[in-house]
């Protein structure tokens, strides 16, 4: 059961759930319109549609499409790390005539009231909310693009999102996953991001936020690298002493 | 790594800090009763991992872009009392923000909680009961040290003074020192061993 499954302009979310699926199909081609640039990570949709894969050990993913008026106007992919207690927002997305009503923030609404079911599901209270990562404005090629940029972190900054001043790198895919070749993915590189945390009402009630639990577990424990990937250590190389001193003891 | 425009900023930043300090002899008196009611909540130093929150004003102290280089200087500090943060200015260039937090606590706090660098204080200490901060339009806003003791002193003119001292500033303060600074917000500074129980 979903948390909210209508939004206060009437779209509703539709999970879509195994490979069998008569959504599959219509999250595909939707996945498609709305990030074109990104047709080569269907495979990833289709195994979040599982729910939980082999090749996603440490996540409960939800691939979820939105409907209003029967036109599918939205997807969101995201995931519960099982193992921490936050998720990871791979994909939101809307089509054009769907921005800029709300939709999106109170996507990001029904985002955190999954995570905290997820967080039961598994044994927790609740979840601290979920980690995004958004391009920075300061790598962009050109100015339409930095702005562009600059609105995507405002709309999370919007939603309550707090940066994590953390150099971080996303890998192009997760490590060995079963449904991709690495030539699928050939020409793909690592790039720059900013790490935004989406908190849950328990996350932002925190005084402390553990960086390090955070970057552990999108690295390790969604994008499988090994503890000791120079993009943890580069992440975390100001807080060496600790995080040498985890690594001891793991 | 440029070193030329590294160095270019460097001169640029104590320029800036020594016209802000230049200006400390005009500053409006605060009206705050420092030494009366101040128990140095936003002043990290030893024990404060143990305090109350509402005893805790601020346990985190961000300096500005140099100013850790500019105090180094200044004050013939050790480098080692502060934290460094590192934040990108550009994709291919770095800086080391100076922080103070409970982990390295304020060096320059005397026995008696009064300062022992007064006269080049960071302005971020200077600064306090005022928070800057930057609102969803990347515009500089202000929020209040709500547990200060003496917030209800606080003099409208004093508060003038330190905002345009911001509002100067706030054109060359790069983003990332903002997003550092905001995050200062949810970190009580760097782990301690006893924090250390979830490795990968």
């Amino acid at each position: 059961m979903l948390p909210e499954n209508v939004s206060p302009n009437g779209a509703v979310i539709h999970e879509v759930t195994g490979s069998d699926s008569s959504l599959l199909e219509t999250a595909c081609n939707l996945f498609k319109t709305i990030f074109p640039s990104e047709e080569r990570y269907l495979p990833y949709l289709r195994a979040c549609a599982l729910g939980q894969n082999r090749s996603h050990p440490n996540t409960y993913d939800h691939v979820w499409l939105m409907q209003q008026n029967h036109e599918w106007v939205g997807i969101r992919i995201f995931s519960y790390i099982t193992t921490r207690n936050f998720g990871h927002g791979a994909y939101i997305g809307l089509t054009p005539d769907f921005r800029g009503h709300g939709v999106g923030t109170w996507l990001v609404q029904q985002t955190l009231a999954q995570l905290d079911k997820d967080a039961q599901k598994f044994g927790r209270d609740a979840s601290l909310g979920y980690l995004v990562e958004v391009e920075r404005p300061m790598d962009a090629d050109n100015e339409e693009q930095r702005e562009y940029r600059r609105k995507r972190i405002k709309f999370h900054r919007q939603c309550g999102g707090i940066i994590l001043p953390v150099s971080y790198t996303e890998p192009v895919m997760i490590e060995g996953v079963h449904y991709l070749d690495p030539a699928d993915l050939q020409g793909e590189e690592p790039r720059p991001m900013h790490l935004v945390l989406i908190p849950s009402k328990l996350g932002a009630s925190l005084s402390h936020l553990d960086l390090v639990d955070f970057v552990y577990g999108t690295y390790v424990d969604v994008y499988r690298l090994r503890p000791d990937h120079e993009f943890i250590r580069k992440s975390l190389s100001f807080l060496e002493e600790i995080v040498y001193d985890r690594n001891d003891q793991a | 790594m440029d070193t030329n425009l590294l160095a270019q900023l460097r001169a640029e930043w104590f320029e800036r800090l020594d016209q802000i300090l230049s200006r400390e002899n005009t500053i409006p008196l605060s009206n705050l009763k420092c030494l009366e009611l101040c128990e140095a909540r936003c002043c990290p130093r030893e024990g404060m991992r143990r305090m109350a929150s509402e005893k805790i004003a601020s346990p985190i102290v961000v300096l500005l872009p140099f100013e850790m280089e500019y105090l180094l200087d200044k004050t013939g500090a050790n480098p080692a009392v502060f934290r460094r943060w590192p934040i990108d200015l550009t994709p291919d260039l770095t800086i080391e923000i100076g922080i103070l937090d409970l982990g390295k606590p304020c060096p320059f706090l005397k026995d008696n909680l009064m300062c022992g660098i007064h006269e080049h204080n960071p302005l971020d200490c200077r600064t306090f009961p005022l928070l800057p901060t930057q609102n969803f339009n990347g515009e500089l806003a202000w929020e209040l040290g709500e547990n200060c003791p003496s917030l209800h002193l606080l003099s409208p003119q004093f508060s003038e003074h330190m905002k345009r001292i911001w509002r100067d500033l706030y054109s060359v303060l790069p983003q990332s020192w903002w997003d550092l600074y905001l995050f200062a917000d949810h970190w009580t500074g760097w782990p301690i061993s006893a924090d250390i129980d979830h490795v990968a």
